[in-house]
């Protein structure tokens, strides 16, 4: 009786105490394991055209191969940079989200313009940054700031005003100055928000320096995804499409860690 | 010499007419307190009575500085207030703690707002909490407290910066009875050993018979002080005190004055 009761009420994974693996791990590994599965079979049985597209085995080779020559560290490292820079760069936007949130009149004045900044797909300025920047890296990491630097800043300006009244009022009570303010209250009440825009501006950031290394450009994963599709190796560039594929989960995953340093009284 | 006789004589807390009109002109305009005056002498211990909503929060916020009074004054030894300063602290009804902070940085808030010395925040900040009861709770962080846990981490961070004035909020109200208790003699035996002044809300008029020198009762809505009432207990006041027949009546006096405006409330919301 009482065993019946406890297989309905309790969730599986506290009655198997030797399991160690989280759910949150092993549900998508199985939920992959699945797909890599049937796509893999998929090309054995001869139902995908090696032209057109291609399966897990045929893109693993590929991918061992420039692992093996260093041709993708090659290319990672300028991308890296770019968005590297790019990236420091927007963190700019910050100070300027913390302030627009904290000062009625700033966001007033500013607030349409970087809403309307932020939806614009500026993409599709690519081509005016490398007329502008050139064809080389400058141009690549003027793409990174512009699409990065406004989930970013749209997301610590929404996090300033998030913050609790309760808390600011005690924080005045105490005889905070503004500066202190900012310190005490403001900043940590908006670094989940600020780490949210973070994460945003990865993806972001990842889609401005593919797209503008594809434009222009000879060297960085953009061009090599564009160089292997002009030649139709396919394998070759789904491998390209896989790495920064990882490579975005590795950023993101970096982010979280990263978030529980820095904001310790989030995990509950 | 004349001086010192004007100085003693000066209220350490007076307010005068004050009127506090939330969201005033717009629909949905509050009228919160309504020509609310008293005066406040040292080494008082005023608690604060009345019905849920009437505006005790209220005047509360405005005494610290908080809260801008519509119309009306308020002087602290005499200078009128423009804002929050070192002499009163307050804690909060709803604990108003940084969920960022340990109980530790919390409890050393104000100290550290203030620019002191990191060895002397240490002492006081150790020697509140250990009065709190939460020694050995330092590093933790205010969502891994119970309710009553965090009441006593805002009630530290108001006894640290040392006020004259402690303001406080319905600040036992989450604490389970055996720490009241305690509670309630440290904050006695504070007042009564550094001469501070509290104002304190309270629901309990067993706990405002016990602690207070005077009682302000509060009206419903637009709130008003109707009535004072001096307890003539002498301090230092213990468990005994509650069986005096005094107490019973006092508690009685203001029980029978709480229903007739709880009474009013509901009769205004009938209508
Ligand atoms: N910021 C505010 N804006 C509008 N109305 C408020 C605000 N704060 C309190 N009130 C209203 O003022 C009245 C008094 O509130 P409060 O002082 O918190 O009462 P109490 O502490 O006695 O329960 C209540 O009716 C409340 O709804
Ligand atoms: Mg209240």
């Amino acid at each position: 009786m009482e065993k019946v009761e406890a297989t309905i009420n309790v969730p599986s994974s506290s009655l198997k105490k030797r399991k160690k693996v989280p759910q949150s791990v092993s549900y998508p590994v199985v939920t992959l394991a699945i797909i890599l599965f049937v796509w893999e079979l998929c090309g054995r049985f001869n139902l995908i055209d090696p032209f057109m597209f291609s399966w897990p085995s045929k893109i693993f080779v590929e991918a061992q191969d420039f692992f093996a020559t260093g041709e993708v560290f090659k290319h990672l490292a300028v991308s890296g940079m770019e968005v590297g820079f790019g990236f420091a760069m927007a963190l700019i936007g910050i100070p300027i989200g913390l302030m627009m949130g904290y000062w009625k009149k700033l966001e007033l004045a500013f607030d349409p313009f970087v809403t309307a900044l932020y939806t614009t797909p500026m993409i599709a300025l690519t081509p005016l940054f490398v007329l502008w920047f050139g064809l080389e890296t400058l141009s690549k990491v003027m793409m990174v700031f512009a699409l990065s630097i406004f989930p970013i800043l749209i997301n610590t300006m929404a996090g300033v005003k998030m913050t609790e009244v309760s808390l600011i009022k005690a924080a005045r009570s105490y005889g905070a100055s503004e500066r202190q303010m900012f310190k005490e209250v403001i900043f940590p009440s908006a670094i989940p928000f600020i780490i949210t825009g973070i994460r945003l501006a990865i993806g972001r950031a990842l889609i401005a320096v593919v797209v503008a290394e594809m434009l222009a450009g000879n060297i960085g994963i953009g061009y090599a995804i564009r160089h292997a599709s002009e030649l139709f190796q396919t394998a070759e560039y789904l491998a390209y499409v896989v790495v920064l594929m990882v490579l975005s989960v590795l950023l993101t995953e970096l982010l979280k860690m990263f978030e529980k340093k820095l904001a310790p009284w989030r995990d509950r | 010499m004349m001086e010192t006789v004007v100085k003693t004589k000066t209220p350490i807390l007076q307010f005068d007419s004050l009127n506090v009109i939330y969201n005033e002109g717009e629909p949905n305009q509050v009228h919160a307190l309504k020509n609310v005056s008293g005066e406040i002498h040292e080494g008082e211990f005023i608690s604060i009575i009345g019905p849920s909503g009437c505006g005790k929060s209220t005047l509360l916020h405005t005494l610290d500085g908080l809260l801008k009074a519509t119309s009306g004054t308020i002087f602290v030894n005499g200078s009128p207030v423009h804002g929050p300063d070192g002499d009163r602290a307050m804690v909060f009804q709803d604990f108003a703690l940084m969920p960022w902070q340990t109980v530790y940085q919390n409890v050393a808030f104000g100290l550290r707002l203030a620019g002191k010395k990191e060895s002397e925040i240490r002492d006081k900040v150790m020697h509140y909490i250990k009065m709190v009861g939460l020694d050995g709770f330092e590093q933790k962080y205010p969502h891994q407290l119970s309710g009553g846990m965090k009441q006593r981490v805002g009630i530290a961070r108001g006894f640290a910066v040392e006020p004259k004035v402690l303001l406080m909020d319905e600040p036992f109200s989450a604490i389970d009875e055996q720490t009241r208790e305690i509670m309630q003699e440290e904050v006695l035996k504070i007042m009564l050993n550094e001469k501070k002044t509290v104002v304190f809300i309270t629901h309990s008029i067993d706990e405002a018979v016990f602690l207070s020198s005077r009682i302000f009762l509060m009206s419903v809505r637009p709130g008003q002080i109707v009535e004072e009432v001096k307890i003539d207990i002498p301090y230092p006041r213990t468990l005994e005190t509650k069986s005096l027949p005094e107490y019973q009546e006092y508690k009685q006096v203001i029980w029978d004055h709480l229903k007739g405006e709880v009474r009013r409330q509901y009769r205004k919301g009938e209508a």
